[in-house]
């Protein structure tokens, strides 16, 4: 459980680190692809590893046993035959005293039983006092014999002495190694002393001499020290000491000696026979086999675990190597896979990109048949919603620039000045007709203050617009200098009541100077217009004069009327015209009226009767009343009033059809005189009463009736009689007819003499006379 | 008839000239005429008028102008004569302007009479 944890804590870390890594996904894709692939590889790697090593070392143990178990048969063979080839001669010269010739034979035998006897002491104890002798045999046949003292003897018996043999282990003078083998030879030997190796040994009472043969073992050792097998397995041997007695290694060999501390040889030495691992003499990790030989001698083969486990090496390279395989095998595949897996995810990005860059006509293309699709349809719907809201907009903005274009267009078009100005009173905005008034680029103009630009007067005093109250503002008759000329303006000022830009006022300016001049230019024409047709007009009415005086004696009749008809036509023309005039006069503040003291009562009355004739050829009744006898006087315009009674009297007769009656009244009281038209016509409709005395105004009957007119007449007698202190109207419905009426005041000479000197026409129509300047 | 004689009618329309001409003719005063400025400074060289009927459009020199120069050049001799100004035109102004520079009067030609151009000059010799 706690590995199980440890290791889900390192995924953990793992993909931790994955994450802060950053990783693309198919990285990540592959980095658990691999950890997939990998972790059963290791694990059972491990697991297949450590059974082989088990398996390897067992089988190492079992060869190692065989090995060390022959090898200690081998010596204990040699020792064995070659210690009972001893004894049997030695039992030759059991309790004899033996001369050279008698042991030759026997102890030659023993060199050509065993070609590795060097050479063989022979000692027989002559007799109880000590003497002795020593025969030294050599392979080559030669005898040395050496009589000797018994202490020389003891240490020979006392190693021998209540033991079978002895054995030693040594080196001669070429430094070969050789074993001594000891056999003690006994007076007496008993059946049990047969057998060697069990036999009791000699005592001092029993010892009658001994037999030691001297061993080249080079070859034994040679055949046990190289022992080895294919995984390096060696042997070598120590005595019951620790002592070592031979080595692979001479070098070794030379070296040391007694190895008794080291932990194989230990073991051998605490009698632990069993196949362990351990630590050899030369420091190595091995595995070893301890076998003792009959004489305690310890065989110990060893094999170092390295070499035991050299095969296993071979196989974890192989695993490695398919490891390695493995894992660029995963990658490549791994690679594909997330590939695969990721493509679609690329392609919906890329679709993505391709959005933000505006194409949404090629969709995204993912047939995964998963998710992903899904997504990727959610993406492509999108993409046409997004594409129709564009297209919304892009027509909207069409719109939106049709109409700016078209507002442009109407700006800059229009002949107003249009200024936008902030709270300030700077400049924002200002279109070419505004700055085109003061001779400025309208780029130079913004940011500038609108009332040093735009210095504008009112009646010549210094104007400038109010742009702190909201509303919109008239302003006219304004002016603006500039460059010598002066514009006539109207300003329209539209100030913002909340200003939610910068903007706090638009004002329009409205040149009126062109409109001035126009009208100017109207009454001009009028006049031209007058003036020309005057022309001929003097012409005409000059040379019927002249008819009319000299040449009418000679004339019929009949011409004569018609002499008269052509006289009233042109006169009619010359009223027509001064009319306009008039008009023109009027408009322009132009009118003037000659005061003289007049006879208004006879100016009526022979008006009135002028008009009979005419009144007559109608069938209508014309008649005069007063309300005195006497002479009525005003300070009036004799042409004027004239013009006035005309246009009545007219009217009346115009309007009123066959048969009608017309009455002209003249009433007086203390201050003025009143004259009345009144008929029994037709009547003036209440509502049109308040028009009658404007400029063009003919009643709609008129042109039913087929009556003609300028629609002049009852304008210009309302300016006349204005003009003259005198009121003009027409009287309430009284239910038949209309009555038209003026008044003129009563000549006062306090208050008139003087003026009427001032202005007098001398009774000629057409002359006017210079008056005597003050 | 006392003072007032000669008549010069400068006047441009032949028709009127000659309807002028005649009317005062009748009334026998001795009338000469003239078209233009031209014509009248060459007249004056020979005639010396009383009174003067002056057009206030004349062709080249206006009307105004030849007051002026009656009225500031003493070669011309015309500084105190009667002049009376014709006109066809509706404005004051150019009557008021006639005023000012020495007419002594005016008429509206459309409105007045040949037949009574004497009374005019009867009504000049009144001052």
């Amino acid at each position: 459980m706690g590995d199980g944890t440890k290791a889900t804590g390192k995924v953990k870390l793992l993909l931790r680190l994955a994450r802060s890594l950053r990783l693309k996904i198919s990285a990540k894709i592959l980095l658990y692809f691999l950890l997939v692939a990998l972790v059963p590889l290791v694990v059972v790697s491990y697991v297949l590893v450590t059974s082989a090593n088990n398996q390897l070392l067992q089988n190492a143990s079992t060869k190692q046993q065989t090995i060390a178990t022959d090898l200690t048969r081998r010596v204990n063979n040699y020792l064995a035959n070659n210690a009972n080839l001893l004894a049997y001669t030695g039992r030759l010269y059991s309790a004899k005293e033996l001369d050279a010739t008698q042991i030759d034979n026997s102890i030659l035998t023993l060199f050509e039983q065993n070609v590795t006897l060097k050479r063989i002491i022979l000692m027989t104890i002559s007799d109880e006092t000590g003497n002795e002798r020593k025969y030294e045999a050599l392979p080559d046949g030669t005898i040395k014999i050496e009589d000797k003292q018994l202490d020389t003897s003891a240490e020979i018996l006392k190693f021998l002495e209540d033991k079978p043999y002895f054995i030693s282990t040594g080196r001669d003078q070429d430094n070969s190694p050789e074993v001594g083998i000891g056999i003690p030879i006994l007076k007496k030997y008993g059946p049990a002393n047969d057998e060697l190796f069990n036999s009791q040994g000699g005592t001092a009472d029993n010892l009658s001499g001994a037999i030691a043969g001297y061993y080249d073992i080079s070859n034994l050792w040679q055949s046990v020290l190289s022992t080895k097998n294919d995984n390096g397995a060696y042997a070598y041997v120590v005595d019951s000491t620790g002592t070592l007695v031979a080595h692979p290694d001479s070098g070794f060999l030379d070296s040391h000696q007694k190895i008794d501390n080291v932990q194989s040889v230990r073991r051998f030495l605490n009698n632990d026979l069993t196949t362990t691992r351990t630590i050899s003499e030369k420091n190595i990790d091995v595995v070893s086999t301890p076998r003792k030989t009959i004489n305690n001698w310890g065989v110990i083969v060893q094999e170092p675990v390295k070499s035991i486990y050299a095969s296993i090496n071979s196989y974890i390279q192989l695993a490695a190597t398919v490891g390695v395989i493995a894992i660029i095998l995963s990658t490549i595949v791994g690679i594909f896979f997330s590939r695969q897996l990721i493509r679609p995810i690329r392609e919906l990005t890329m679709g993505a990109k391709r959005m933000e860059r505006g194409e949404f006509d090629r969709p995204i293309n993912v047939k995964t048949n998963d998710e992903l699709e899904e997504l990727a349809d959610t993406f492509n719907g999108m993409a046409q919603g997004i594409k129709k809201l564009i297209s919304d907009l892009k027509t909207n903005n069409v719109r939106l620039k049709f109409e700016q274009i078209k507002l442009n267009n109407i700006i800059s078009s229009v002949s107003d000045g249009v200024i936008a100005v902030n709270s300030k009173g700077e400049i924002l905005s200002i279109n070419p007709p505004a700055a085109k008034m003061i001779d400025k680029n309208p780029k130079t103009l913004e940011g500038k203050s609108i009332s040093d630009q735009f210095p504008f007067k009112h009646d010549e005093e210094p104007f400038a617009p109010d742009l702190t109250n909201g509303g919109i503002y008239h302003y006219t008759d304004l002016t603006l200098a500039h460059n010598s000329s002066i514009i006539y303006l109207d300003l329209m000022v539209a100030v913002l009541e909340h200003p939610d830009s910068d903007v706090a006022a638009i004002i329009t300016l409205h040149d009126q100077t062109a409109s001035r001049e126009l009208s100017f230019m109207k009454l001009d024409f009028v006049a031209i217009a007058a003036h020309e047709l005057r022309t001929p007009l003097t012409v005409v009415r000059g040379y019927l004069d002249i008819l009319n005086t000299s040449a009418a004696k000679e004339l019929s009749v009949f011409n004569i009327e018609n002499l008269s008809k052509a006289i009233v036509g042109a006169n009619q023309l010359r009223e027509l015209i001064n009319k306009l005039l008039n008009i023109a006069r009027i408009e322009r503040g132009d009118m003037e009226i000659f005061i003289e003291k007049l006879n208004i009562s006879k100016l009526v009355r022979d008006n009135v009767e002028q008009h009979k004739s005419m009144a007559a050829q109608k069938q209508q009744i014309l008649s005069y009343n007063a309300d005195t006898d006497s002479n009525v006087y005003s300070p009036a315009d004799a042409a004027s009033i004239v013009e006035v009674l005309n246009n009545l009297v007219g009217n009346a007769m115009k309007y009123n059809g066959k048969g009608g009656q017309i009455v002209v009244n003249l009433t007086t009281n203390d201050k003025e005189v009143r004259i009345e038209v009144a008929d029994d016509g037709p009547g003036v409709p209440d509502d049109l009463r308040e028009r009658l005395f404007t400029k063009f105004y003919r009643a709609e009957r008129s042109l039913i009736s087929g009556t003609r007119g300028t629609g002049l007449g009852l304008f210009i007698s309302k300016t006349i009689i204005e003009l003259q202190n005198g009121k003009i109207g027409i009287e309430p419905d009284k239910g038949t007819g209309s009555a038209f009426y003026f008044t003129l005041p009563i000549y006062d000479p306090a208050r008139d003499d003087e003026q009427v000197a001032k202005k007098s026409s001398g009774g000629i129509r057409g002359w006017f006379k210079k008056r005597p300047s003050s | 008839m006392a003072g007032l004689k000669n008549v010069l009618v400068v006047e441009d329309d032949a028709m009127i000239r000659d309807l002028y001409k005649m009317a005062l003719a009748n009334a026998e005063y001795a009338v000469e005429v003239a078209d233009s400025a031209d014509e009248l400074y060459a007249k004056l060289d020979r005639f010396k008028p009383d009174v003067m009927f002056l057009d206030v459009m004349l062709p080249g020199t206006s009307g105004l102008e030849i007051l002026k120069e009656l009225r500031t050049n003493p070669e011309l001799g015309c500084q105190n004569i009667k002049v009376v100004v014709l006109t066809n035109l509706a404005q004051r102004t150019v009557a008021d302007n006639a005023m000012e520079n020495g007419a002594d009067g005016y008429i509206i030609k459309a409105d007045i009479l040949p037949k009574d151009l004497p009374k005019v000059i009867e009504s000049l010799e009144k001052d």
